[in-house]
């Protein structure tokens, strides 16, 4: 069963598939939270709103739209009210709580973790979206308002920016 | 194709086979290239490996938060109250059944009580016309119970003429009620509610004329003008009309608008296409249409 097609049956009633839907993007949510604020309390909560929205307003899910799009849509309108709420949320200043499966890579992770604290938001974006979400060129043109030649460019450059300054910090 | 693009393409691995080969073969031949592709191949790698796992915890709250949606799905939706405005919104229709169904009953027990007076009379017999019984009981009735019929129809017709007026009143209400709606769509179906009046009371055209100056939305623009049209077109709805044409810098809505205009003879909006023709700021094909509408306009009013 498709994505679309899990996303239409819990639009029409049949909540148990979201259950479907669920188990696929958990993980790409979570990382996508985590990766915009360090906290991991509040990356959980933040990917169980996106889940609560998703099924209140199941019914303005339209049949046969990506259902990738409409979700990191509702992911990120649920970011912005979180920004919203706390004025005071200093970007990515922390290294993310990883939670207990993390292990020795530790110190190459907060290395990776300060590069991406310094990036600037457009390009970590861009790079959390094809990394994380595993969108296409297109979706990402179609969440982020670019052309897919626009897209290719600034995953290039947000990767280029990401590589000196993740090499930069790690040889401090 | 930018060599950033085919760069992000070939990491990505979204290359044909043959765009591949080239491209390796150019690494091949190019170390500086290929050096910054091998970095950003690693951070790629170590972004992917950077990737957090999700827990038992968030697991539960989410399958708890599902369990409650079910059980909203079979119970508490079903038995929640409408909004006033849904009712509303359905008033009108219920009215038209309403007025259909008391229609009927008004007709046909007419015809019922007639038989019944026929069967009871023999008068009717002596007269010579036996095989078309429905006459036969018009004349017999008319012969025997004159008197009360007139009257009898004067009411109907009356209470007809009030529930008319009712009916006209609610969907006047619910055009109100729509166009003042959020959502553009319910204003959209207001104004299609409103096309299908015949004269409309002026709060009615007061609404279409406030939500043309005010709309943020085209689309609702678009057919408050075409809606507007359709009415008595007074020197108000003119006014607004050339108006909004003064405002406006969007193509569709400055097309529209001069189509409309044409069609409503409105020489007062003369000064306004020739602006317009003149304006190089203005869509090239709104200016040409203003020239044309200059000359139809022209020929009219001569």
């Amino acid at each position: 069963m498709t994505d679309e097609q899990a996303m239409y049956a819990v639009s029409q009633g049949d909540l148990d598939k979201a259950a479907i839907l669920y188990e696929r993007y958990k993980k790409s949510l979570l990382n996508f939270f985590l990766y915009r604020q360090s906290d991991r309390e509040n990356a959980r909560d933040l990917t169980q709103q996106v889940f609560l929205r998703m099924l209140r307003y199941r019914h303005t899910y339209r049949e046969g739209a990506s259902f990738r799009t409409w979700v990191l849509e509702i992911a990120r309108n649920v970011f912005f009210d979180y920004l919203k709420q706390n004025p005071t949320y200093s970007d990515l200043a922390d290294v993310p709580d990883m939670g207990e499966s993390y292990d020795e890579t530790e110190e190459q992770h907060q290395y990776l973790h300060n590069a991406l604290a310094q990036l600037p938001d457009q390009y970590r974006e861009v790079l959390l979206l094809s990394r994380f979400q595993n969108m296409s060129y297109e979706e990402i043109g179609q969440t982020l308002g670019l052309s897919v030649a626009n897209v290719k460019v600034r995953v290039f450059r947000a990767m280029q920016k990401l590589r000196d300054l993740y090499f930069n910090v790690s040889s401090e | 194709m930018l060599n950033e693009q085919i760069i992000t393409d070939y990491l990505m691995g979204h290359l044909s086979e043959a765009e591949r080969v080239v491209f390796e073969q150019r690494l091949t031949s190019d170390p500086v290239l290929r050096k910054e592709v091998e970095e950003l191949r690693r951070v790629w790698q170590d972004l992917q490996n950077a990737e957090a796992e999700t827990d038992d915890e968030m697991d539960a709250v989410f399958y708890r938060s599902l369990q409650g949606e079910k059980m909203l799905e079979t119970t508490i939706v079903a038995l929640k109250p409408q909004p006033w405005l849904t009712y509303l919104k359905y008033a009108a229709a219920v009215a038209g059944v309403a007025i259909t169904f008391w229609l009927g009953r008004q007709s046909a027990p007419t015809q019922i009580e007639y038989r019944t007076i026929t069967a009871t009379s023999p008068v009717p017999k002596s007269i010579d016309r036996p095989q078309s019984l429905p006459e036969t009981v018009a004349e017999t009735v008319n012969l025997t119970d004159p008197p009360k019929k007139k009257p009898k129809e004067e009411t109907i017709s009356q209470q007809i003429a009030t529930l008319r007026r009712e009916m006209k009143m609610t969907q006047e209400l619910v055009i109100l009620s729509l166009l003042k709606d959020q959502s553009a769509s319910e204003r959209l179906k207001g104004l299609n509610y409103a096309a299908a009046l015949n004269n409309p009371k002026p709060a009615v055209i007061q609404a279409l004329l406030k939500t043309l100056r005010e709309d943020e939305s085209l689309n609702v623009r678009l057919s408050t003008i075409e809606t507007l049209e359709r009415f008595k077109q007074t020197d108000e709805v003119k006014k607004v009309l050339v108006n909004q044409l003064t405002q406006t810098s969007e193509p569709t809505e400055q097309t529209t608008l001069i189509e409309t205009l044409v069609r409503m003879r409105v020489k007062e909006s003369l000064p306004i296409f020739e602006q317009l023709q003149k304006d190089e700021k203005v869509d090239r094909s709104v200016r040409l249409l203003a020239g044309s509408g200059i000359g139809e306009l022209a020929m009219i009013t001569d």
